[in-house]
Order: structure tokens, then C-alpha cells, then sequence
């Protein structure tokens, strides 16, 4: 997928993308009230009909990114810089009931556990049709109907049977069904998953990605799938954006990043990887741990973690900058490393 | 075979009588310096296992027997006496749970050794430092910090430190990395493959994800509503499954070298559930799509190999009638289902 200039962070101003479903500019997050930037010069674009993998370990700022988009920052945190842009119409700076008709409408969300977004008290049918009728303004008899064909279209068995149900009657696999089918209700242009699966056993959660990729390919849906676990994002995703101490530094279609990782921080993730191996081995880990929120540093913020770090790392901020081929990498070194051989590819030939 | 710890016919039961037991004629065996994974999806009764391996839980029937000695028919103040041995401890699942808010994490560490009341202050404050340096934490640094304070690999760490102080011969841990990142995940399985290098320690892994025995599990054993249906060496039950759950479980678990493909879609059934209920017959069969007239009577564990068993009256001709190549051939060497690039 190529860039449009604008995602360049060395062309600040440019038009946005018009044909994208959302479009990051510059985007900057502070935490504590303002004291700490937690989040900074984040910049992406996700293609209608694309799906869009957003990676990192705890504390990278992948769920403030993906906050930020929402407009559901968490109280102290804001937005500090920068422009979203969703199908064309700017979010940045909307106010509450401005949010509340872009959201569930125009983008939809699912989080980690379901139970706690769903109202214990009201019937599962209950609180899809009260989105129905709200947001799309359907009367009650065919938001009834509408519920029960959506229940049906996020695979869930005896539909009708199932809106009857409240949220402590259904397995969690079924509950964040119910909240993907209140999440795609209004036709949005981007779907928002923030960890949606990480809850869920491993056969439910290979069900609910499934789910996601066909929900994706029927209703030409964008798709941007936040999670820690880049196995995951393999299995859904054609582009993969890495983010490391609030900032991305790398981005790329999926087979690329996977098979050929630009940023030495990539190449380490997937070297702790699930890769489906059971031999007994000595098991890889990244050394030392992610900086502070917040915390200033001279150069790239992964140096002191980073096996191919070298002096002229630490000399100044490091811009994301575009490869020959479009895709993008937040390293000095860049092209002069060859991860393929030293780590990903390697430890997997062993591996087979 | 007779390992260190046996738990044999174990049968767990809650509730009124006629209910479904928890778990049903468990057998497993974990040898001394042996990493067993127990794998099994939510409501599996994989914890209620390890609760009752630890005599948290009376069983209805069967034994547990660690070093020779029958301890499920231990009550009172020999039951308490074996617990505060430690020789067998038990790492509780969701560490911010499990840990006392308002304990430091050096005597959240030292409590199993202070109720046991016979080692003085200053040993108990040695093997405190001694378990937190084992884990890889400065006990100087984090000593003193209640378990808000720190993070989440650290106070997974904090569990597993409280959980080897004792110096256990065995270690059971629920979910000790699921809640952890694959960096801080891979830390914490090391550290176990470790002490089990070093000290010989016997450690039972009990998970729902498959990621979490990856690389230091000997054996595993497959639970499914609360039977073991399938058991045997790593390498060979995830390489080629002979239970149509643990192959569907292989096939679903996500991989950054998957090809995507047919293989979970080709293991979940595709013809209509079987005439009779759930609670008859093979605790498999409602979902799996191999299911026959037979299958009505529970297949017990048979050996299927030399320390393999599986639960299936169809193993292992199943692998024959799926549609998709791949999963039927097996693939041994790579332990993939899915197609190897």
C-alpha cells in the first residue's frame, strides 16, 4: 500500500488523503494534564477496506493512539497536537455531542472485555436495538429485526434466541459477538479493536478474528486491530505499524514487516514471537525495559535496548523516514542492518 | 510409572449430587525436574485441578499422592502441617488478586515461611532476598513496594518468588504468563526452565493458551470439560495430534508464520450436533465433527504410544477424513498444522 505524501511527517501541512478511512497527522498525546507527552509525531493512514495492525508491548501508547481516534481518552490525557481525520471529516477538537454522533456511527469499537461495556441489567437484543433506534432511528419493530439479522451475520447461533439472553448468560466468545454486531450496526467506515481477542481461549479467539476479516470483506469495512501480540496481527492484517515508547517506527504491508523487519525493535518482537514451535529451547527476550512515559532522551528512544545501536543514534531525534519501496522506518541505520539474516529469519530456520 | 506427584481417578465434583463433575477420572503424573503443561479453555477445570493437587479442594474420588505419600485424604492439622511444609506450592492465577494490597512485596515473600513458624527473622530475610534475586528482582528497589506500585511482569514475579521460598519440589502455577507481553512471557518461562535446571524442581503449567508450554514444557495433558483428553509428550501431541480438540486447538492458535488457510475451519463441525445430550458419551462430541453412533459410550484414555494417550474412539483414523492435505499428513518436525513457508 503506498503512501501519500502526507503521511510523510517531512511534509507537515499537506492535504490529508481524502480516499482514506482515517488519517492520522502529527499526533500528539499528553498524560498527567499535560505534563508528560506519552505520544508523539504519530502519523498513518488507514485505506478503505484495509486492515491495519497497530503493535507493541505494554506501555508503547498503542491504546492511546487508538483512544485518540475514539475520542475516549482517559480523564488527563489529551490530545496535544495534530489532526484525525475520519472518510474526509477532521475529529480533532469535536465537541462531546459532536463525538457522540461520529462514534458508534461513523467508527466502531471493541475492547478487551466485553462483559464490562455491555449493561448487566438489559437484554443483549435490548441494547442493540436501543442503538438502532438512536442512532439510525428505526422504529421498534425493525430494529427488532434488524438486531436478530445482525446477531445471525456475527455467527452467532439461534439469533432470536440469543437477544433474549442477558450478558451473564452468554460465554465470552458470544459476548464480544454481540459487541462486534453493536460495534458494525451502523454501517461505520473503521472498526477499532483494541485487544478484542486477548481474553479469549485460542480456539474462540481464531473464531473472532475470522469474524473480523469476513465482517471486513462484506461490508468493506477498515479495520484497525491494536494488539500486543503480533501473531495476531499476522493473522488478520495487510499493513503492520509498529510502535515503540510513543512513536511508530515502522510501517509496512504485513508480509514485509513479518519477513523482512526494517527497525531493529520489529526484529525483536518477532524473535519472542509465538511462531507455533514446541521444541524445547532457549526461550529469546529484549533486554532492559521500554523508557518512562515521558521520559526526554537525545536520539532513538530504543538505543539502549537495541543490539545494532551505534553513537550516531543517540545524536539527535529520529525522523520516520520513508524507504525506496514506501515502506516507513524510525531508524538511522535503517537499510545498512540486515535483520532478515540476524535475527527473525534466522531463529526461524533453526526453528523449522 | 511413579512420578513425584500422582494424581490418579482424580473426580471433582461441586454442587448438588448428579451434577457434571469439574473434573472426571483425571490421571497425570509429574516427575521430578519435569515441566508439565495442562492445557485447557475456560471452564476446562484446569484450576479447579491445581486446587485440588494442592488440597485446596477435597476430591470425590481418586488420590493424590506426592512423594509416595497419599495427601487427599489429609485433614485437619496434617493437612496443614503438609501445606506449610511447602514442598508442594501452588502460584495463584491473576497475581493483583492474589497479592495483599497492603503486604510490602518482602513480606507479601516472606509469609509462607512466617506462618510455618519454624525459621528465625534473619533466615527468613535471607531466603526472602535470596527468592526475589531468584526471580530477578531488586529486592533493595522493590522491597518495600506494595503490589500497586509495580508492574505486571514484576508482580507476576513477586507471585512465583512467594511461590519458590519454600523451596518446593514442586510448583504449580496458573497462568503465569497470560497476562504478560511476549518479552516479559518468554522472562518468566525461562525463569522456570531455570530453577528446574537448578534445582530440580518439578513444575506444572496450567494455561489456556498454547504459548505459554512454548519451548519449556516436557509433557502436556489436554483438558476438555474436565477429562484429559489427550496426553503425552510436547512435541508429538502438538505435532500430530491424535484428539479432533487438541488438533483443533493447534489449528486455531495464532502465528506470525501462519499462512492463514483452511485449518481450524476444515476441525469444527460441520454436520448436525449428535441426537443425544451433553451430558452423555464423549465430552468432545458436540463439537467435533468426526462424531459417530460410538461415540455415545466416553472413550476412556487409551495408550496411543510410548507415554501417549488419547481419549478418542477414533484415533487415529479421524486424520484421514479431513478435507485439508495439510493437517492429515502431519507435519512433525515443523509441530505446524498449518502449512510450513
Amino acid at each position: 500500500m503506498p503512501h501519500s505524501p502526507s503521511s510523510d511527517p517531512a511534509a507537515p501541512g499537506a492535504p490529508t488523503d481524502p480516499s482514506a478511512a482515517l488519517s492520522v497527522e502529527g499526533l500528539g498525546v499528553t498524560v498527567s494534564s499535560g505534563r508528560l507527552t506519552a505520544v508523539r509525531d504519530v502519523s498513518f493512514t488507514v485505506g478503505r477496506g484495509e486492515a491495519v495492525g497497530l503493535v507493541g508491548e505494554s506501555g508503547s501508547g498503542k491504546t492511546l493512539i487508538c483512544r485518540s481516534v475514539l475520542g475516549l481518552l482517559p480523564p488527563g490525557c489529551a490530545v496535544s497536537e495534530g489532526e484525525i481525520t475520519l472518510a474526509g471529516e477532521a475529529l480533532t477538537g469535536l465537541s462531546r455531542r459532536e463525538w457522540d454522533r461520529v462514534r458508534g456511527t461513523r467508527v466502531g469499537a471493541v475492547f478487551q472485555d466485553p462483559a464490562s461495556y455491555l449493561n448487566p441489567s438489559l437484554t443483549v437484543g435490548r441494547q442493540l436495538t436501543e442503538v438502532l433506534r438512536v442512532k439510525l432511528g428505526l422504529d421498534r419493530a425493525r430494529a427488532d429485526a434488524r438486531a436478530v439479522e445482525l446477531f445471525a451475520a456475527v455467527g452467532l447461533h439461534d439469533p432470536a434466541e440469543v437477544a433474549r439472553r442477558h450478558p451473564h448468560e452468554l460465554s465470552g466468545g458470544m459476548l464480544q459477538r454481540v459487541l462486534i454486531a453493536v460495534a458494525v450496526a451502523c454501517a461505520p467506515d473503521l472498526l477499532v479493536a483494541d485487544e478484542a481477542t486477548t481474553a479469549l481461549d485460542v480456539v474462540v479467539q481464531a473464531e473472532v478474528l475470522e469474524l473480523l476479516a469476513r465482517m471486513r470483506a462484506e461490508q468493506d469495512l477498515a479495520l484497525l486491530l491494536v494488539s500486543h501480540d503480533l501473531a495476531v496481527i499476522a493473522e488478520v492484517c495487510d499493513r503492520v505499524l509498529v510502535a515503540y515508547a510513543g512513536e511508530l517506527v515502522e510501517d509496512g504491508p504485513a508480509d514485509r514487516v513479518l519477513n523482512d523487519p526494517l527497525h531493529p525493535y520489529t526484529e525483536a518482537l518477532l524473535r519472542v514471537a509465538t511462531v507455533g514451535d514446541w521444541e524445547r529451547r532457549e526461550l529469546e527476550v529484549i533486554p532492559g525495559a521500554p523508557p518512562e512515559v515521558g521520559a526526554r532522551l537525545p536520539g532513538c528512544r530504543f538505543a539502549d535496548r537495541c543490539a545494532f545501536a551505534a553513537p550516531e543514534c543517540l545524536s539527535g531525534p529520529v525522523p520516520l523516514r520513508q524507504t525506496a519501496d514506501g515502506r516507513r522506518v524510525r531508524c538511522v541505520r535503517g537499510e545498512e542492518l540486515d535483520l532478515s539474516r540476524a535475527g527473525a529469519h534466522g531463529t526461524r530456520e533453526v526453528a523449522v | 510409572m511413579s512420578g513425584l506427584l500422582e494424581l490418579s481417578g482424580l473426580t471433582v465434583a461441586f454442587g448438588r449430587r448428579g451434577a457434571r463433575p469439574v473434573l472426571d477420572g483425571v490421571e497425570l503424573s509429574v516427575g521430578e525436574g519435569e515441566i508439565v503443561g495442562v492445557i485447557g479453555e475456560t471452564g476446562s477445570g484446569k484450576t479447579t485441578l491445581a486446587r485440588t493437587a494442592v488440597g485446596l479442594v477435597p476430591p470425590r474420588s481418586g488420590r493424590v499422592v506426592f512423594d509416595g505419600r497419599e495427601i487427599s485424604g489429609l485433614r485437619g492439622r496434617a493437612l496443614r502441617a503438609f501445606r506449610r511444609s511447602g514442598q508442594l506450592s501452588y502460584a495463584f492465577q491473576d497475581p493483583l488478586r492474589a497479592l495483599d494490597p497492603e503486604l510490602t512485596v518482602r513480606r507479601a515473600v516472606a509469609e509462607p515461611l512466617t506462618v510455618a513458624g519454624d525459621i528465625g527473622d534473619t533466615e527468613i530475610a535471607a531466603r526472602v532476598d535470596e527468592a526475589l534475586e531468584t526471580v530477578g528482582l531488586d529486592a533493595a528497589r522493590l522491597g518495600d513496594r506494595l503490589p500497586g506500585a509495580i508492574s505486571g511482569g514484576q508482580r507476576q514475579r513477586v507471585l512465583l518468588a512467594r511461590a519458590i521460598v519454600t523451596r518446593p519440589r514442586v510448583l504449580i502455577a496458573d497462568e503465569p504468563v497470560s497476562a504478560l507481553d511476549a518479552s516479559n512471557r518468554n522472562r518468566v518461562l525461562r525463569l522456570l526452565d531455570r530453577l528446574r535446571a537448578e534445582r530440580g524442581m518439578a513444575v506444572v503449567v496450567i494455561s489456556h493458551d498454547l504459548s505459554s508450554l512454548a519451548g519449556i514444557a516436557d509433557r502436556v495433558a489436554v483438558l476438555y470439560r474436565g477429562r484429559v483428553v489427550e496426553q503425552g509428550p510436547v512435541r508429538e501431541v502438538f505435532g500430530r495430534p491424535l484428539h479432533p480438540y487438541t488438533a483443533l486447538l493447534i489449528a486455531s492458535a495464532p502465528s506470525v508464520r501462519a499462512e492463514g488457510g483452511p485449518g481450524a475451519a476444515a476441525l469444527r463441525p460441520s454436520a448436525e450436533p449428535p441426537g443425544w445430550t451433553a451430558r452423555e458419551g464423549c465430552v468432545f462430541a458436540h463439537r467435533c465433527p468426526f462424531v459417530t453412533d460410538a461415540c455415545r459410550t466416553a472413550p476412556a484414555p487409551a495408550p496411543v504410544g510410548r507415554g501417549r494417550t488419547a481419549a478418542c474412539h477414533r484415533a487415529p483414523e479421524w486424520r484421514e477424513l479431513i478435507a485439508d492435505p495439510v493437517i492429515a499428513q502431519g507435519a512433525p518436525e515443523t509441530g505446524l498444522l498449518k502449512a510450513a513457508p
